[in-house]
């Protein structure tokens, strides 16, 4: 699809309403909204005449990439646009409240004058994406939440203490009272989300704006906000208007949805019916880009923007090198091998008596194998230890226990107790690809320095040779060769990215660590990358190790997928099989938890509660790890295994 | 907090005994004594001193015994409060430097709180207002203040306050009061001539600090949790001060530990042109002439200083942020 196409300006759909709707039923209306930037170079028009309709008690979901506008028009709503932001046309009115407020138009509100002040917090409130930085550091759960009720129902900070507790426990706080003196690091990120929904929640308000609010968060965490978001929005009969790039989101939580593209309307209506016919070609393509846990494996995924792949050049380097790809696609021995890999950290307190605690198992008992020109899948949540398992592969960690041996071809060698010279070429065979492609890019070192730096450092090739082999590179991973100039910041996400796999393929690897390489990135671009690591996987026959939160990513990319929980592997099977015969309970819950772009897949919320099941202690009788928190693979045969306790 | 605390002391003591040993043994380091220099000057000046008056002197300063027994009737005098006794000078070391500590501390708080005051609600201003009228012109001034030499914009400050209101030129008080007992009117001398060199020494340091508060708030202003709050409802004043500010000021509450010693010592060659009677000169003096105890004294109390300031700033960051104060022991 060409940017000409979802260019075409489209008049603003007729607002989405229900059968029956009353004319009242409507709560908020955007009608004609057109924002612009002032920007050094002019002005730019993020939001273009867009129009929609939240009805009570509804949810409305705005879906779009990065830079689609959805945001911008959430910030106009809550009336924060930036400094830089004008609406240059259109109106937004909020309908009378459930209190009583009279309606009021938002657009027309002074910024920061006291109409607005009143507005934000109390009838409309947010829920922004990241919990880890929305939250302020320094003040205390209870101070912040407490703030909307000291702002806007003028309790005393004393009497908001008190309704704070009450508020958390509305958002399922485990325990409402002590939260309410503790400060946002000592959560965890679901924790602080929910700290921020009880922020969002205290001021009561009409209109409740869910920007993202799940993005940041693992696939598990993500399926129980959702599930408390939905069920807070029937109790309290809140409207929500939830701004997200995820489908698989939008199915689940929302009645109504809005497609937006560079700042219009694409598409509009009832979510049922447009995602079992969707219109307009963007919508299709968003709904193709989408990872799916059902259906036929290893469906290529479609991109909106295809990469085109340019390998032949690499090969001519890679023969000038000396290893020809066929011959590396031929052998399939074993060439990662762990074998009973522990990695224990002490647990300090602090004063002269150090080392009371005892140790914290990051990573237990684990083993596993990789065959050459194949790629496994490492499925967990945050802190299941997989990050740990990647380190200790690179050497950066050493193992507490047990031996990592890798097999380039010349016999095994263990990782731990290579010598100098060994360890240099090993580092040459296993390159690394990180979560965040914006800080793992040296903002101050241009692209022909990122990618040649590798070279540089392992003493490839003479200068003009290594300029030359970036632009290979590049061209590799689908990017301009002529950007070589360029620093990192200019670069979109995705383009990062591919700049982080260009580097990472640099030294022509044998083994690529990639640990989340998607997951920081838009549903429709993390297609691209996977598509594009496919792709370089088939061309120059790389043996991956591929490490992601979510069950449906892996699904796509690896052919065989290990899951790992609390530092111990619990289940490990062919792709398609883990994800339909799933015996273990923490990989059934795993598999609950994604959410499926189908309206009628949807995660019953109360389903989910129960099946949450990271706690090694809570799983049923086989699965049980012993006394000493042993398990044992059992092969249920054609290469199905789960882990059980020494008791069954 | 309280182990911390303590743990924090007892660190302090143990530094502040460590120093004590250092500096006694490096002012004993260069050959001979206080005694041994003052004989040369005598024969250099043809007096003949007889060998017993030698020993006498010797035995009386305490120079004959050994170098820890010294030390430990020096750091024994110190624990209860008497700092020794000056050879040169022939009266004890509080006498001596006593007026000269106090002056030394009273500029240099002075020039603390003038930087404080003049630089948070410049920095306030400048990173509210950025890239406007008043945000430039504040910023060119503030180049200005870094760019221009102290001892320059201390002469020029001297011609202007004589010129003016009639100060008189250098030192801290009128000269008709400088043996004069302690009395309102030598107070408000004083305050007449402080504001000069706490202008120049404190310009510098404003400059610096207007810049470096303005790049901070600047990057805690487009943090996400600012968002947060606007979205709340705050209104601006008082979420700028809640929250940003509040983010900002860890920096400069890390920087106390720095700022005492630095500001004691730091003003030397001001005070030498401006001829403050503060410490600079006379340690230098006393460093020269062996006079052990005077140097000593004056170099444990820039040790205190050092130490004390950091603490300060340690227990404040600690009061403050509350990521240091609850997970410190986690992070170790």
């Amino acid at each position: 699809m060409t940017p000409a196409d979802t260019a075409r300006p489209r008049p603003a759909p007729a607002p989405p309403a229900g059968p029956g709707a009353a004319p009242d039923d409507a709560l908020l209306r955007v009608r004609d909204l057109t924002i612009d930037f002032r920007l050094a170079t002019g002005s730019l028009r993020a939001v273009d005449g867009v129009g929609f309709t939240l009805r009570r008690g509804g949810c409305l979901a705005l879906v779009g990439e990065s830079g689609s506008g959805k945001s911008t028009i959430a910030q106009c709503i809550q009336g924060i646009l930036p400094h830089t932001a004008t609406v240059a046309g259109g109106t937004v009115t909020l309908a009378a409240g459930r209190r009583g407020e009279p309606p009021v138009e938002i657009t027309a509100l002074k910024r920061d004058g006291k109409a607005m002040l009143d507005l934000r917090g109390d009838r409309v409130a947010t829920i922004f994406q990241e919990p880890m930085t929305a939250l302020s550091p320094l003040h205390t759960i209870g101070d912040q939440v407490g703030e909307v009720l000291c702002l806007h129902k003028g309790l005393s900070r004393r009497q908001a203490d008190a309704a704070v507790a009450d508020i958390l426990a509305q958002a399922r706080f485990p325990e409402p009272r002590r939260a309410v003196t503790m400060y946002p690091f000592e959560l965890s990120g679901g924790l602080r989300q929910r700290a921020m929904i009880a922020m969002a929640l205290a001021g009561e308000p009409d209109v409740l704006i869910a920007d993202e609010p799940t993005t940041a968060l693992d696939v598990t965490t993500q399926a129980e906000i959702l599930a408390l978001l939905d069920t807070l929005r029937r109790e309290l009969s809140m409207s929500v208007l939830l701004i997200t790039h995820d489908l698989g989101v939008v199915a689940h939580m929302a009645e109504h949805m809005v497609v937006l593209h560079r700042g219009r309307v694409l598409e509009a209506g009832p979510v049922d019916p447009l995602f079992q016919a969707p219109g307009h070609p963007y919508l299709k393509a968003l709904m193709g880009a989408v990872p799916r846990l059902r259906g036929e494996t290893r469906t290529r995924l479609t991109p909106l923007r295809e990469i085109v792949v340019n390998t032949e050049r690499l090969y001519a380097a890679k023969r000038r090198r000396g290893t020809a790809p066929a011959e590396a696609q031929a052998d399939d021995h074993i060439m990662l091998r762990l074998a009973d890999v522990e990695k224990r950290y002490p647990l300090r307190h602090g004063g002269l008596f150090r080392r009371q605690g005892g140790d914290v198992h990051a990573v237990r008992g684990v083993n596993l194998e990789l065959r050459a020109g194949t790629c496994l899948g490492l499925v967990g949540e945050s802190g299941c230890g997989k990050t740990t398992l990647m380190r200790l592969v690179t050497g950066v960690l050493r193992p507490s226990a047990g031996r990592v041996l890798f097999d380039a071809g010349d016999g095994p060698a263990d990782v731990t107790a290579m010598d100098r010279r060994r360890l240099t070429r090993y580092r040459r065979e296993a390159q690394y690809i990180f979560q965040d492609p914006f800080s793992s890019l040296n903002p101050r070192m241009t692209v022909r320095e990122i990618l040649t730096e590798p070279l540089l450092i392992h003493d490839v090739g003479a200068p003009r040779e290594r300029v030359d082999m970036a632009a290979e590179l590049l061209r590799l991973v689908g990017l301009d060769a002529r950007m070589m100039g360029r620093y990192p910041h200019s670069f979109s996400g995705g383009q990062r990215q591919r700049l982080c796999i260009a580097r990472a393929l640099a030294l022509n690897p044998r083994l690529l660590l990639c640990d989340e390489p998607v997951s920081a990135l838009d549903v429709s671009v993390q297609a691209q990358i996977l598509n594009l690591l496919a792709d370089l996987r088939g061309a120059l026959g790389l043996t991956m190790l591929f490490v992601s939160h979510n069950l449906a990513v892996v699904r796509h990319v690896a052919d065989t997928i290990v899951v790992m929980c609390a530092g111990r592997l619990v289940e490990a099977a062919p792709a398609e099989r883990l994800v339909t015969e799933a015996r273990h309970p923490y990989t059934q819950a795993l598999l609950s938890a994604v959410p499926e772009p189908d309206p009628h897949l949807r995660v019953r919320p109360e389903d989910l509660g129960a099946t949450r099941a990271s706690d090694p202690d809570a799983w049923p009788a086989p699965y049980r790890p012993g006394p000493d928190g042993a398990t044992r693979w059992d092969d249920l045969g054609g290469g199905h295994l789960v882990a059980v306790g020494d008791s069954a | 907090m309280g182990p911390y605390l303590i743990r924090r002391l007892g660190l302090m003591l143990l530094t502040l005994a460590v120093t004590s040993v250092l500096v006694f043994v490096i002012i004993q380091l260069p050959p001979g004594d206080y005694l041994t220099t003052y004989i040369a000057e005598l024969r250099a000046q043809g007096e003949m001193v007889p060998q017993e008056r030698i020993d006498y002197m010797r035995e009386e300063y305490g120079l004959d015994k050994p170098l820890v027994e010294q030390y430990l009737v020096w750091v024994g005098g110190l624990l209860q409060g008497d700092l020794g006794y000056s050879f040169e000078h022939s009266v004890p070391v509080s006498t001596l430097i006593g007026d000269v500590f106090i002056l030394t501390l009273v500029v240099n708080f002075a020039t603390v709180l003038f930087v404080y005051l003049v630089a948070f609600p410049i920095g306030l201003y400048t990173a509210t207002h950025r890239y406007s009228v008043g945000d430039y012109s504040l910023t060119f001034i503030g180049f200005l203040g870094l760019a221009t030499p102290n001892f320059l914009l201390a002469l020029i400050l001297l011609y202007l306050a004589n010129r003016w209101f009639g100060t008189s030129i250098g030192g801290l008080m009128d000269p008709a009061y400088l043996e004069a007992p302690w009395s309102v009117a030598k107070a408000l001398s004083v305050l007449e001539h402080l504001w000069v060199p706490v202008v120049v020494i404190g310009t510098a340091g404003t400059a610096a600090m207007i810049r470096r508060l303005r790049a901070n708030l600047l990057d805690e202003l487009n943090r996400p949790y600012v968002t947060t709050a606007r979205a709340k409802g705050v209104p601006p004043t008082r979420l700028l001060v809640k929250y940003p500010l509040r983010m900002a000021l860890n920096p400069f509450v890390a920087d106390i530990g720095n700022l005492l010693p630095q500001l004691v010592s730091g003003s030397v060659i001001v005070s030498a042109i401006m001829s403050l009677p503060t410490t600079g000169p006379l340690l230098l003096r006393s460093l020269e002439t062996q006079d052990y105890y005077v140097a000593g004294a004056m170099l444990m109390f820039l040790a205190l200083l050092t130490v004390v300031g950091q603490f300060v700033s340690d227990v404040l960051l600690a009061v403050l942020d509350p990521r240091i104060r609850l997970g410190g022991g986690l992070a170790k």
